[in-house]
């Protein structure tokens, strides 16, 4: 998820956007060396050290990762999604931005046809 | 480890938790060695091979050192493992009959605040009748607060009516005590304000979130308004 997420990030850097996690790990020294290793920029809260922590308790999470797009005035607009479902949510957003990896991901696939 | 989780999530608050409290506490002599070297197979075998293989020398261990922290650390090995019983349906009883008798043997133990760590090992009623007995001999505040709140974390799923009762009491008598990075009143205080679900459904003005970040900055959710937030639970699992 990780590469992933920081090529949405890179893209999405000049855009009204805004990647924040929510972290449950239980040992933060070593989230902290994890983090750097992974060139994880965006920010996390730290959910209490573990699964079950308070925010993941009060929005009812019980799958990690699990995401929610909030839009920019501040209302959920894709609730409890997976890690696969984001793309398509964010292109409604910021088509212009994300469209180009997908239309190159067709261009290949059409390029194996031939 | 570090890795990325991919697109496979980890569905199940019970494999999370299985995971969370697969890092056994420091210990000293035979048990610390037993423990390595369990680390070690599971490297090698999987977590089921791994108890396989020394299953028997935890057990003797819980034998001769019985009385003695060495020996309840072993026996609580051995009553985590219980989870590998799954498949044969023998998880539940196998570790109620485990648990009961710990209580009887190492009343006084801090250690025992495992037991209520593994809440998803037992049956619901054996557990709350497990942790009330429990409450009742240890002289442990933090044990007592650990067997209020896996109490009310096991009823939140079996008796949702009940639940509120124990965090209530968790909150208010046990506010201080520390749970992982937090504490009990933290936690409690978040089952006891739950986000109802139909307020987390597209159209929903997101909940607030006040929190600190990793680098232990404040930071809340409504600081990035005017932009779109991808919140994102996630672990480094």
């Amino acid at each position: 998820m990780y590469p992933h997420e920081r090529s949405l990030v890179k893209k999405l850097a000049n855009a009204p956007f805004a990647l924040i996690g929510v972290n449950s790990d239980r040992d933060l020294p070593k989230l902290r060396k994890a983090m750097e290793k992974e060139k994880i920029t965006w920010r996390s809260f730290y959910d209490g050290g573990g699964t079950g922590g308070p925010i993941a308790t009060r929005w009812r999470v019980s799958g990690w990762p699990t995401l929610y797009v909030i839009d920019a005035e501040g209302r959920i607009r894709f609730a409890d999604i997976r890690a696969g479902e984001l793309d398509q949510a964010l292109m409604t957003f910021f088509p212009d931005l994300l469209g180009e990896e997908s239309e190159g991901e067709e261009k290949g696939d059409a390029g194996r046809d031939l | 480890m570090g890795g990325s989780p991919g697109l496979s999530p980890l569905r199940g608050a019970m494999l999370a938790a299985l995971l969370a409290t697969g890092v056994a506490p420091a210990a000293s002599g035979e048990l610390a060695e037993l423990e390595a070297k369990h680390e070690a197979a599971i490297e090698e075998l999987g977590q089921r091979g791994a108890y396989d293989a020394l299953r028997k020398d935890f057990e003797a261990l819980a034998k001769s050192g019985a009385g003695t922290e060495e020996g309840l650390g072993a026996e609580l090995w051995l009553l985590r493992m219980h989870w590998w019983q799954r498949p044969d349906g023998t998880m539940e009883s196998g570790a109620a009959t485990l648990a009961r008798r710990l209580l009887d043997e190492y009343p006084t133990s801090a250690s025992l605040k495992r037991i209520p760590e593994f809440d998803y090992l037992f049956d619901a009623a054996d557990f709350e009748n497990i942790c009330g007995r429990l409450t009742q001999v240890t002289p442990h505040t933090e044990v007592k607060a650990w067997c209020l709140f896996s109490t009310g974390k096991k009823l939140v799923r079996s008796a949702p009516e009940r639940a509120p009762e124990f965090f209530r009491i968790l909150r208010e008598k046990y506010g201080e005590v520390p749970y992982r990075a937090t504490t009990f009143g933290e936690i409690a205080a978040a089952y006891l304000d739950r986000h109802d679900p139909a307020d987390l459904e597209p159209g929903k003005l997101a909940p607030e979130i006040i929190g600190v970040d990793t680098s232990g900055q404040p930071m809340r959710l409504s600081d990035y308004r005017g932009k779109v937030v991808v919140l994102d639970f996630w672990g480094d699992w």
